[in-house]
């Protein structure tokens, strides 16, 4: 069940919680006790070092700094941090493991949004409108401006 | 038309207040029926002829306390889905008041004024069982951690804690103070550069939650005790129409 709450408001489990269950928030949730269910986030995941979360974590950008037993799915980056352990499949952007971390498992590296530019296609944009352009210059020039080459 | 519900005077300090509020509403031009509860006449019987006589803004002069009281009596006689009732704020104690600051009340003047432009917004209201409504936020303290249990729709938890809060959001907060926080782990964290912050505070937000402790503690509005847990509480979101300053509402939602 989605739930529309205020802006910046987010769930924390503190360090003494055990939680049963499914976990879902539309902002951002704090692990710092026993999750064992799913996580589910449209913002960010943190996994606190005194954190063991049991099961799924699934969101926009996930932080473990603790133990996870179960996949992990950030849609933009995942982050295991030195103390963080990760037992299971991944799949993720932008994945980043700090030396010290645990990892056993899949990943699978996701294709990076649309927004994001892609450069190898950019370089073929900026040539092919490069020639364009020149052309479009030497057509217009005045006599006094140089000649310009494109290589 | 309005109609004012006057606390009972219970010290000198008061009645001032409350004659000066007359005042201010008699020359602001929105005075009404002025009446104030009695045991003679009780919160219940006053909300009762409002509603027989047909006002449209019920404004409510007093402490949180009162407030609460006097909303709640109302909540449980009409069906604000329905009706189009208002519902008007002038709390006495300022320094104080949930209300005076969550409305940015500073004197009864400021209050007086928001009640002759009468902007209205959307309050969430809260429920909890048996047939008790609210507008400030529960709270329940104990000496020695209490085990905590919290059922929602979705999943369920177990912790303890000293001190929790519940408010109209249905944010419920709590944390255990027994916990790892004494002044030597400080300092013995801040020795080691440890993370300093109580990793044993705990906020959730929801919909409808039921708490359940051992043992069973009370549950307080203000000073007074409401419940004994276990208790049920759900929201009631955007259910009830309250005069607010012109600066509590968003310049898109003003009807200027």
């Amino acid at each position: 069940m989605k739930i529309n709450q205020p802006d910046g408001i987010g769930t924390v489990v503190g360090a003494n919680v055990r939680l049963q269950g499914i976990l879902k928030d539309t902002n951002d949730i704090s692990v710092f006790g026993v999750v064992e269910g799913e996580v589910i986030s449209e913002k960010s995941v943190m996994v606190a070092d005194t954190a063991t979360v049991k099961g799924p974590v699934t969101a926009d950008t996930i932080t473990i700094a603790g133990n996870v037993k179960g996949s992990v799915e950030a849609k933009t980056k995942l982050e295991i941090l030195a103390s963080g352990k990760v037992n299971g499949s991944v799949s993720t952007a932008i994945l980043i493991i700090h030396a010290g971390a645990h990892f056993n498992g899949k990943s699978a590296m996701l294709e990076e949004k649309e927004n994001t530019p892609d450069k190898s296609s950019n370089l073929k944009d900026f040539f092919n409108s490069s020639g364009e352009q020149s052309d479009a210059r030497t057509e217009s020039k005045s006599d006094s401006e140089p000649e310009v080459e494109i290589e | 038309m309005y109609y004012y519900i006057f606390e009972p005077v219970k010290q000198s300090y008061q009645r001032k207040l409350q004659e000066k509020v007359k005042r201010l509403v008699l020359n602001l031009g929105i005075s009404g029926e002025i009446v104030s509860s009695s045991p003679a006449r009780t919160i219940n019987d006053l909300v009762d002829i409002a509603l027989t006589k047909g006002f449209t803004t019920v404004v409510c002069v007093g402490n949180d306390l009162f407030i609460n009281k006097v909303l709640s009596a109302l909540l449980l006689k009409v069906d604000l889905s329905d009706s189009k009732i208002a519902f008007g704020i002038v709390p006495l104690d300022y320094k104080d008041s949930f209300f005076a600051k969550k409305l940015k009340y500073q004197t009864p003047e400021d209050a007086c004024q928001c009640l002759r432009y009468r902007n209205l917004k959307s309050w969430d209201v809260g429920f909890i069982n048996p047939s008790k409504f609210f507008l400030s936020p529960l709270m329940a303290r104990t000496e020695n951690p209490v085990t905590l249990k919290i059922i929602l729709p979705d999943y369920e938890l177990m912790s303890s804690f000293t001190k929790l809060s519940i408010n109209t959001d249905l944010i419920v907060n709590w944390i255990d103070e027994s916990i790892d926080n004494n002044l030597f782990s400080r300092i013995r964290k801040y020795l080691f550069n440890q993370n300093i912050i109580n990793t044993n505070v705990s906020k959730i937000y929801c919909q409808t939650v039921k708490i359940i402790t051992d043992p069973s503690i009370p549950i307080y509005l203000e000073s007074e005790i409401i419940a004994k847990t276990p208790i049920q509480v759900k929201v009631f979101r955007d259910y009830l129409q309250v005069i607010v300053n012109r600066d509590n509402i968003a310049s898109s939602e003003r009807k200027d």
